[in-house]
């Protein structure tokens, strides 16, 4: 991190010093260059005049324009040298160079930028003995396995929420179908296979997945994971009501520390805000293509999918177990820088890390969020209490 | 570190910018030569240090550098290193970073190559080129900052978006922003010269060559980016009257306006007012442009930044430079000193009349671009001026521009003689009447009039020929004599010569695009053939290919001309893994100066493609002729006459230093 300062300070310096120079320097002036250029109009003109191009008495004419110009720009240039005063005007540069640039530069970057904080390159990223390495080496070798051997269905399935989270949609979309086919059809991966369409389908309830949503309430009429989506396809068709419908149904059907209600309950709040101040839903003509479509984004998506792969985490064998909860830590890091106003999300961040063992990155954790949310007393309290709980006290 | 070291350079810049804002124009009111004296080095300080920050962003790139935000938004690993690095300036912010970086590069060439400017002049220059940079390096660090960090890099990026994945947009942005931003230059020399009050005959000879270079980058990023369009998009056509493309062609016409009124100014001391007023709007149709593209005002396929937020701050900044800039005009215009006089018929009369046309025909696509945006925002009503309003308004003030276009450099300054000139233009005219015959004799199909405009290009690269005769005495004196004399002539004589004679071969590319194209749109069954002009395709073989980060079902077709095989070609559906976005990749296979081109449709089937053919007679002369066009203005920019005054700045040099001796 020496050389950050070392780059830092000599960065800085070179600035100053751009501006200081000119002090130590005489000046290159130079003396009447319009002079120069009328003097090359006129040679101008006499080579036209040889090679015929003009006549004599054009030659001769312009050749009275460009001398009373040069008449002209020698006049003004000594009128100017007599007001020049040549003062060398050293405080304000002195004041410039070694107080202002360096104070003006410092300040703001100090206010916007992140000092000595590390690029994070691919090739370090996969070359460090991080968490990501292990995880990611983990799917390859889960990759490589059910190359060589398709038809293992749990290998599938543990794939499935990986590539839905780093963006593999289809490749989501692909292992959900394959764990289906081999480990046969239940509400939950009906209703997994249906959220991966969704994703694939750029977060619209798209006919298959709905389908596949179907299929699951069919099996078990209180999955509640296919009960959630087919109200965003409501919603997404327009049917507030009916989305409201559902959800609200849904929430009456959970049992109160279910971990799927903060998601079910927001999207209710937001359908109602986003269906309050305009009555009428937008045409779906009139829609811009880069406007986002009504309805969760793929947070949401993300959000159950951590919820599911929390609960399915406690299934599998306990180093995977650890890998998951890093990568949806990360997941979960990005959200809350994104909006930090989330106390749940910073609840459950700081306790992820406790999980994991590192009381030092919880902490660091802990003392963000309570930057994030220091204009919300309310909830600055909750996550005073649950610090308290984890014996962070603060 | 070399992330946060490019963020704090930029920092740096900024801070050195506004000393460069204010310090040399202070020095150049209170007669102060090291205040002055400050301009030069700052610029190139800051050059310097928005280099260092440029590199650093494209560095963050090329390593896959997720935690910038700006990097795992727009990059993927899996990215060949072309399209990381042209990425960089794929997205709205690394094309402010880009913007900035040439707005610099442009500040440190002044710094360099304004040694025979008068000193005062050269401080008000690059303060005012300061003030822009100022502007924009707030704009990029208060509202689109590349170098926002995460504190964990996600594992993988997002990717650029598809259509901007091409050798295309890896050349044709930043020579348009070299175009735009070179006018900046124009723009401060006329700020400058309004501050100073001093404007002569020696401030067009010195801002010609900004202005000539600008024009040189702006021609070659417009038929860069048209021709990305043709191939990359799929349309099929060469304009679309696009508000993008308009955008970046109203500061072309502009330009050449700008670039041939100078002429006027640096030889008669006339037009004065009106050249610097161009020089303010040429820059201000950039800033403008920059705008359109930026703010997601308009909707098009470059708007990759759709953010009203710094729309507001574009148009703060849009209000400060052209309402200001435009407010000292009217303030300070009327006090400046009038020029030589001149009758209609003259080389002069003529420059006025290419700049009205040219400026009319700005004013109409400047109509035809905002009208429908004033309209949307004043009653909601969307409406789309497309190409008949184009075709109706800006192709008739051409064709009067094209037809006196040869006789400008053939009529004497001051006051000349058309019937004189019209003699020496008869050669030009018979074979341009010769060649509307044999065409209407010999092509069929095509429209009425079409002959007629071969007709005009003929007669407009003809007459670019007679003049370089003409300046020869070509047939009036012995041959050897006349080719002597092309040799001695002036490298701005040859420019003008080729840069009209590449309008002529535009206009003929476009006329035979326009006029004899056939199209054919049909699905093509494995096997089978069609026929498309003078073409005949076969469909070989149907099957996927992956690349890179993406998949693509390729069409193959084998072509024949008359029976004899002329080659293969690949059409294909791409879609990109990250963004799950396809794209269009055209085929194309030229043949001499014509194309054929193959657009697959969308559906591929195992043994059928839909697909769009066209066959393009010359269309390769739209481009091409752009080409010479520039070759023109190189030419005109390497002439002597605007390397005059680097011996005098020595001599000079040395009698200021006597009296310190």
């Amino acid at each position: 991190m020496l050389s950050f300062w070392v780059a830092f300070a000599v960065m800085t310096g070179v600035a100053a010093l751009a501006v200081l120079v000119p002090l130590l320097r005489r000046q290159e002036v130079a003396t009447a260059p319009d002079l120069a250029v009328y003097r090359d109009q006129l040679t101008e003109i006499e080579r036209d005049l040889k090679s015929g191009l003009i006549s004599a008495g054009e030659g001769e004419a312009a050749r009275i324009e460009v001398k009373r110009r040069l008449l002209a720009a020698a006049d003004r240039n000594s009128a100017e040298d007599s007001a020049r005063r040549g003062r060398r005007n050293r405080w304000a540069l002195i004041a410039c160079g070694l107080v202002g640039v360096p104070l003006l530069s410092i300040g703001t970057y100090f206010l916007i930028g992140v000092p000595d904080m590390p690029d994070q390159p691919l090739a370090a990223r996969q070359g460090a003995p991080a968490d990501h390495q292990n995880f990611a080496a983990l799917v390859q070798q889960v990759e490589a396995r059910l190359a060589q051997n398709p038809d293992d269905g749990r290998g599938w399935e543990l794939l499935a929420p990986v590539y839905l989270r780093s963006g593999r949609y289809q490749d989501a979309v692909k292992a959900r179908q394959n764990a289906l086919r081999l480990l046969g059809a239940t509400a939950q991966r009906e209703a997994d296979l249906g959220e991966a369409l969704f994703a694939a389908g750029a977060d619209i309830v798209t006919p298959e997945s709905r389908a596949a949503f179907e299929r699951a309430l069919a099996l078990d009429p209180s999955q509640p994971k296919a009960a959630y989506f087919l109200g965003v396809a409501e919603q997404q068709a327009g049917n507030v009501e009916a989305a409201a419908t559902r959800w609200r149904a849904l929430l009456a059907a959970s049992p109160p520390d279910a971990p799927w209600r903060g998601v079910v309950e927001q999207s209710l709040v937001e359908l109602a805000s986003a269906s309050q101040p305009e009555a009428s839903k937008p045409h779906p003509d009139t829609q811009q293509p880069d406007k986002p479509l009504p309805g969760p984004r793929v947070e949401n998506a993300a959000r159950l999918a951590e919820k599911q792969a929390e609960t399915q985490a406690s299934e599998l064998p306990p180093e995977m177990h650890l890998s998951m909860i890093r990568a949806m830590v990360e997941v979960l890091e990005q959200k809350l820088k994104a909006d930090g106003g989330d106390v749940e999300g910073w609840m459950r961040l700081v306790r992820s890390h406790m999980v994991l063992g590192d009381a030092e990155k919880a902490k660091t954790s802990l003392a963000s969020a309570r930057t994030a949310l220091a204009s919300d007393p309310d909830k600055l309290k909750r996550l005073d209490d649950y610090a308290k709980e984890l014996g962070l006290g603060g | 570190m070399t992330a946060e070291l490019g963020h704090y350079a930029l920092v740096l810049a900024l801070a050195l910018a506004l000393v460069q804002s204010t310090l040399p124009i202070w020095g150049a009111r209170t007669g102060d030569d090291a205040l002055m004296g400050t301009a030069a080095p700052v610029a190139l300080a800051q050059a310097l240090f928005v280099s260092i920050s440029f590199a650093a962003l494209t560095w963050a790139y090329v390593t896959s550098d997720f935690s910038v935000v700006n990097v795992y938004e727009n990059s993927h690993s899996a990215k060949p290193l072309i399209y990381k690095i042209s990425g960089v300036w794929g997205n709205h912010e690394g094309s402010m970073m880009l913007w900035v970086l040439i707005l610099a590069v442009f500040g440190a060439l002044v710094a360099i190559f304004g040694k025979n400017l008068p000193q005062t002049l050269k401080a008000n220059v690059l303060a005012v080129q300061a003030w822009v940079a100022t502007a924009f390096l707030l704009f990029i660090l208060f509202t689109s900052n590349p170098f926002l960090r995460y504190e964990q890099a996600p594992m993988e990026g997002r990717d650029l978006n598809p259509i901007l994945q091409d050798v295309g947009l890896a050349i044709h942005p930043p020579l348009l922003y070299l175009g735009y931003v070179g006018f900046s230059i124009c723009f401060a020399f006329a700020v400058a010269a309004l501050i100073d009050g001093r404007l002569d005959a020696a401030w067009a000879r010195w801002v010609r060559p900004w202005a000539l270079t600008a024009w040189i980058f702006l021609t070659l990023g417009i038929a860069m980016g048209s021709y990305w369009a043709y191939y990359e998009l799929g349309w099929g056509g060469w304009w679309f009257w696009d508000p993008v493309e308009n955008a970046s062609f109203m500061p072309w016409l502009i330009g050449t306006a700008l670039i041939h009124s100078a002429i006027v100014m640096e030889k008669r001391e006339a037009l004065k007012v009106w050249t610097v007023l161009l020089a303010i709007l040429a820059f201000s149709l950039s800033l403008l442009g920059t705008f359109l593209v930026r703010s997601g005002v308009l909707t098009s396929v470059h708007s990759f930044a759709t953010d009203p937020a710094r729309g507001v701050f574009i148009l703060l900044i849009l209000m400060l430079f052209i309402g200001g800039s435009l407010s000292l005009y009217a303030w300070r215009a009327p006090t400046l000193k009038q020029g030589g006089l001149f009758a209609p018929i003259s080389r002069e009369g003529a420059l006025v009349f290419n700049n009205l046309f040219l400026s009319a025909a700005c004013a109409a696509v400047l109509v035809g671009t905002l009208y429908p945006l004033a309209l949307e925002s004043l009653t909601g009503e969307k409406i789309s001026v497309g190409a008949p309003f184009f075709n109706s308004t800006f192709v008739p003030l051409m064709i009067p521009l094209l037809i006196a276009m040869p006789f400008g450099p053939l009529l004497a300054w001051k006051r000349g003689d058309l019937f004189a000139a019209t003699q020496r233009l008869l050669f030009a005219i018979g074979v341009s009447v010769l060649v509307t015959v044999l065409v209407y004799a010999f092509v069929q199909g095509g429209p009425l009039l079409a002959p007629l405009a071969v007709g005009l290009a003929v007669f407009v690269i003809m007459g670019a020929l007679a003049d370089i005769a003409e300046r020869a005495a070509l047939w009036r004196v012995p041959l050897k004599v006349s080719l002597s004399r092309v040799r001695g002539l002036p490298r701005s004589a040859w420019g003008t010569a080729v840069a009209h004679i590449g309008m002529g071969l535009v206009i003929l590319g476009i006329v035979g695009e326009t006029a004899w194209k056939t199209e054919l749109v049909q699905r093509v069954k494995l096997g089978e053939t069609i026929t498309v002009g003078r073409y005949a395709l076969t469909l070989d073989s149907l099957f996927p290919r992956n690349g890179p980060n993406y998949q693509e079902g390729v069409a193959r077709f084998v072509v024949t001309r008359d029976g004899a095989n002329v080659g293969t070609m690949e059409a294909a559906k791409r879609v990109f893994t990250a963004r799950r976005m396809p794209t269009t990749e055209a085929a194309l296979l030229t043949h001499g100066l014509s194309q054929l081109y193959v657009a697959p449709g969308e559906t591929i089937t195992e043994s059928a493609i839909d697909v769009r053919v066209y066959d393009k007679p010359l269309v390769l002369w739209i481009w091409l002729g752009c080409v010479v066009m520039v070759i023109g203005g190189g030419l005109s920019l390497s002439d002597r006459r605007f390397r005059v005054g680097a011996p005098r700045t020595a001599r000079a040099r040395k009698a200021a230093l006597q009296p310190a001796a």
